[in-house]
């Protein structure tokens, strides 16, 4: 079965980034109403293949390691068009990129955290909206840029900040 | 700092302002290498690896065949620039090397009286 890819590009720059002719079926986009599916989106990809799906990366070393993490929420609606499947919706992800970190298991957040914090490791985090076109988000995105344990509690919805409230919340509800 | 849990329900119950784009896509799932991109692509990164300039990796490939000379094209252009005579960095050998995979071609194509690397 193919595998679903995330991407970052629109269907006519998939078109192009994977060869197909221009005169290739386009699907019909589904309307908001339509999107019945709830999902969490968690993938784990090399840099490489990150910035192949249209992922914006930056430049990162090439002599060293480089992971990315994405992960964040959807809701969606699959449409076939001929021998291929497309996934629209709207969606808020984050994106982690990793240089150089080593673990003898999975690569998740809370080790990413962890190892920055802990070990020195470097991280960066993006957040991207895609399929939503309101104004109002400005003042509710976060501004951080390095990935560390701050992050992932603002990922993970309690905040580390000088309220006690605020540290008991991240540890009665952690992820 | 506002969490992203209140970033993701302003978004996700705002219905007027969901405007649905790609997210996800079995396209490119379904795209294999072609077998010619995919050799020159392993030979390039090989001659980049052993320090020849594109011109040299060219003139010692011997295949009359252009998916593999465009590939091998190709990836020093990525990694190099379009200069054919510029000698790979070390910085670039050893980035070709971590691409590679510990693969490697059984011949040793690019090392030798015409080759730029004697090291």
């Amino acid at each position: 079965m193919p595998k679903m890819l995330p991407v970052n590009m629109s269907v006519e720059g998939v078109h192009v980034a994977a060869g197909l002719p221009s005169s290739h079926q386009m699907p019909v986009v589904p309307s908001a109403d339509e999107l019945d599916n709830w999902t969490q989106e968690n993938y784990s990809l090399s840099v490489s293949a990150a910035a192949n799906l249209g992922f914006p990366v930056g430049n990162v070393e090439g002599s060293v390691q480089h992971d990315a993490l994405m992960f964040g929420a959807a809701r969606w609606k699959d449409v076939v068009s001929g021998e291929h499947s497309y996934r629209f919706g709207v969606a808020l992800r984050a994106l982690v990129v990793v240089s150089d970190i080593k673990v003898s298991g999975a690569l998740t957040l809370q080790v990413v955290a962890a190892k920055v914090e802990l070990e020195g490791a470097r991280a960066s985090a993006q957040l991207m909206v895609r399929g939503y076109v309101g104004s109002d988000l400005g003042a509710l995105l976060p501004t951080w840029q390095s990935f560390g344990v701050d992050s992932y509690a603002a990922v993970h919805g309690c905040r580390v900040g000088p309220a006690e409230g605020d540290h008991e919340r991240c540890r009665q509800h952690p992820a | 700092m506002g969490a992203v849990s209140d970033l993701q329900k302003a978004i996700m119950s705002d219905a007027a302002n969901i405007q649905p784009e790609l997210l996800a896509t079995t396209v490119f799932s379904n795209k294999a290498a072609d077998p010619g991109e995919a050799v020159g692509s392993v030979y390039g990164l090989h001659a980049i690896a052993d320090g020849a300039t594109l011109a040299h990796a060219l003139d010692k490939l011997d295949v009359d065949d252009p998916d593999i000379s465009q590939a091998v094209k190709a990836v020093y252009e990525s990694a190099i620039g379009d200069d054919d005579r510029r000698v790979p960095s070390q910085l670039q050998r050893q980035n070709a090397r971590d691409q590679l995979h510990g693969f490697h071609l059984s011949r040793n194509w690019f090392r030798g009286r015409s080759g730029p690397d004697q090291s």
